[in-house]
């Protein structure tokens, strides 16, 4: 029987663990293993979200009073002193909605690559002092960004009501576009948290990337401002789908832009599996450069 | 029948990069460039290790001792051989553990169940006797950071014991503890060994290897330099301690075969 010591984990208490770790790097691991360490990815996700605002007095309430501060502060800026006008249904007029909208679901994305990007040097006894399953650790900063988000959803929610007074039924289309948004930041965190350990130079990269990333995906300005030749953008960039899908179900009560869901969801899929086979072929050696 | 721990030719081999992006390119290039030397730290080891019985590894700092448990544990894979091990294998490897600095000591253990495949549930069970043996008191739930470094080894100590290991690796763990903490840690390994369960341990207190260890294996530059009873490996052991010259030197070396 072989089977690969790192990657198996012991089902029952009692089962003896056999295996022969005679394995080159290139040994795959099983995406099933991901689900035997659900219990341990939910304890860190727990984690990580208690830990973001421990000890502040405001503790809990704070990732509700952060995206409400920025939706007022939003408001003000493109309502009162811009006076940007913008949207593509006549109904809705509010840019601050409009970019929170966007923001939302970039917020997820960003927040997951850029700590992808450190989760394995910043964890080296992980690596170095248990068998760990290296692969959740990307997974678990992607699920925290997630949640975190969620909560922000949540004022959008109150807010849209409010100025819209109604709430779409295409929200319910919602649980599909994230899906998608989870797996495409899914992928890319898998890629880069292993292309960090080797080139450190990733997470500055990151951060000026990203911000580029963000002016490329209609965020702060309506999907209709982009020039037309720059149209490709919106069928290279999942990210530009992925907004321009948020804003339609949930602001405007269309249904999803079939053609790119399809088509961002099919690079959601490929870049899960790629992210996923790139890390578990590098993680085998991040010890040795650690 | 079969050993619980078996190493077949293990070799581990370090490839020496300059920068670490050499690695990633030598990796794109699939090896057919060369950017590295290599350091050789283990060199075609072939060791059975009984059921029950308790082995000291003996050698000078950097000799390979180390590597060897990584390899044991899973930690670090061999470059060569293979590897069998048949059971639970927990190891308190160097000072400290896979612990998370941030997470209390309730949380770490909990953890350290869940890698092994134990369930939270099964983890909380052993949480009083995890206390007790770590002696750590209210500070079950306070950051591990917030811990002596005795107080984390001995933490490690109760977290690798506590989950019934068919195998457990001991890296030089004893030296931080107190002389108390250091006598009931070979209780505990000699009660683990006496329920037939195979122990592998680096230290350099040849007094406990004396006592405790059926067996000993004096390592030099990553090779065995000699393997057998205890009252013949300790002399041996002094004497290449004495001689500096007999330590193997650490050198670097051009990759044998061309690419």
């Amino acid at each position: 029987m072989t089977v690969d010591l790192e990657t198996k984990p012991n089902n029952s208490a009692k089962a003896p663990l056999e295996g022969t770790s005679n394995l080159s790097p290139l040994t795959q691991t099983r995406m099933v293993d991901l689900w035997h360490f659900r219990e341990l990815t939910k304890l860190m996700v727990k984690r990580d979200l208690m830990g973001r605002y421990r000890g502040s007095l405001l503790g809990s309430f704070w990732p509700l009073i952060n995206p409400a501060g920025h939706l007022l502060l939003y408001t003000f800026l493109f309502s009162i002193v811009l006076k940007v006008k913008f949207g593509n249904s006549g109904s809705s007029s509010n840019f601050a909605l409009y970019m929170m909208t966007g923001l939302i679901p970039w917020s997820a994305f960003a927040e997951s690559i850029s700590r992808s990007t450190t989760v394995i040097l910043e964890n080296p006894n992980l690596v170095k002092r248990v068998v760990f399953p290296l692969e959740i650790l990307p997974l678990v900063a992607v699920i925290s960004s997630y949640l975190s988000q969620m909560l922000a959803l949540s004022i959008l929610f109150v807010a849209t009501t409010f100025y819209l007074g109604t709430i779409h039924p295409t929200m319910l289309f919602l649980p599909l576009i994230s899906l998608s948004l989870l797996l495409f930041s899914a992928g890319v965190s898998w890629f880069l948290a292993s292309l960090g350990v080797y080139v450190r130079d990733t997470k500055h990269f990151i951060t000026l990337g990203l911000s580029a990333w963000m002016y490329a995906t209609p965020i702060v300005y309506p999907a209709s401002a982009l020039p037309k030749e720059f149209k490709w953008l919106a069928t290279a960039n999942p990210m530009y789908g992925i907004v321009n899908d948020f804003r339609r179900i949930l602001l405007e009560g269309l249904p999803p832009d079939w053609t790119s869901y399809a088509m961002y969801t099919s690079i959601a899929i490929v870049s899960w599996f790629a992210g996923y086979f790139f890390f578990s072929k590098t993680k085998k050696t991040f010890i040795d450069i650690m | 029948m079969s050993y619980p721990v078996e190493l077949h030719g293990v070799s581990k081999r370090y490839n020496i990069y300059d920068r670490p992006v050499d690695r990633l390119k030598e990796l794109l290039w699939r090896n057919r460039r060369c950017y590295h030397r290599e350091f050789w730290a283990l060199r075609d080891l072939n060791l059975q290790f009984e059921k029950g019985t308790m082995t000291a590894l003996l050698g000078p700092n950097g000799c390979g001792k180390s590597t060897m448990l990584q390899i044991i544990a899973g930690v670090l894979q061999p470059t060569t051989g293979s590897v069998s091990v048949h059971g639970r294998v927990t190891a308190i490897l160097e000072l400290g553990s896979g612990f998370q600095p941030e997470y209390t000591g309730r949380e770490n253990a909990i953890m350290y169940g869940l890698i092994l495949g134990i369930s939270q549930e099964e983890m909380e069970s052993h949480m009083d006797e995890i206390a007790r043996f770590a002696e750590i008191g209210d500070f079950l739930d306070q950051p591990v950071k917030t811990y002596s470094s005795g107080m984390v080894v001995r933490l490690a100590y109760a977290c690798a014991t506590v989950v019934d290991p068919d195998i457990l690796l001991v890296d030089e763990a004893l030296a931080v503890g107190d002389v108390r903490f250091q006598k009931r840690c070979l209780d505990k390994v000699v009660e683990l060994r006496e329920k037939g369960k195979t122990i592998i341990f680096v230290t350099h207190e040849t007094t406990v290897v004396e006592w405790f260890c059926h067996r000993a294996i004096v390592i030099n530059g990553g090779k065995v330099l000699a393997d057998g009873k205890v009252e013949e490996m300790l002399p041996l052991y002094k004497k290449l301690m004495d001689d500096p010259d007999a330590i193997a030197a650490k050198v670097f070396t051009a990759p044998a075969a061309a690419y």
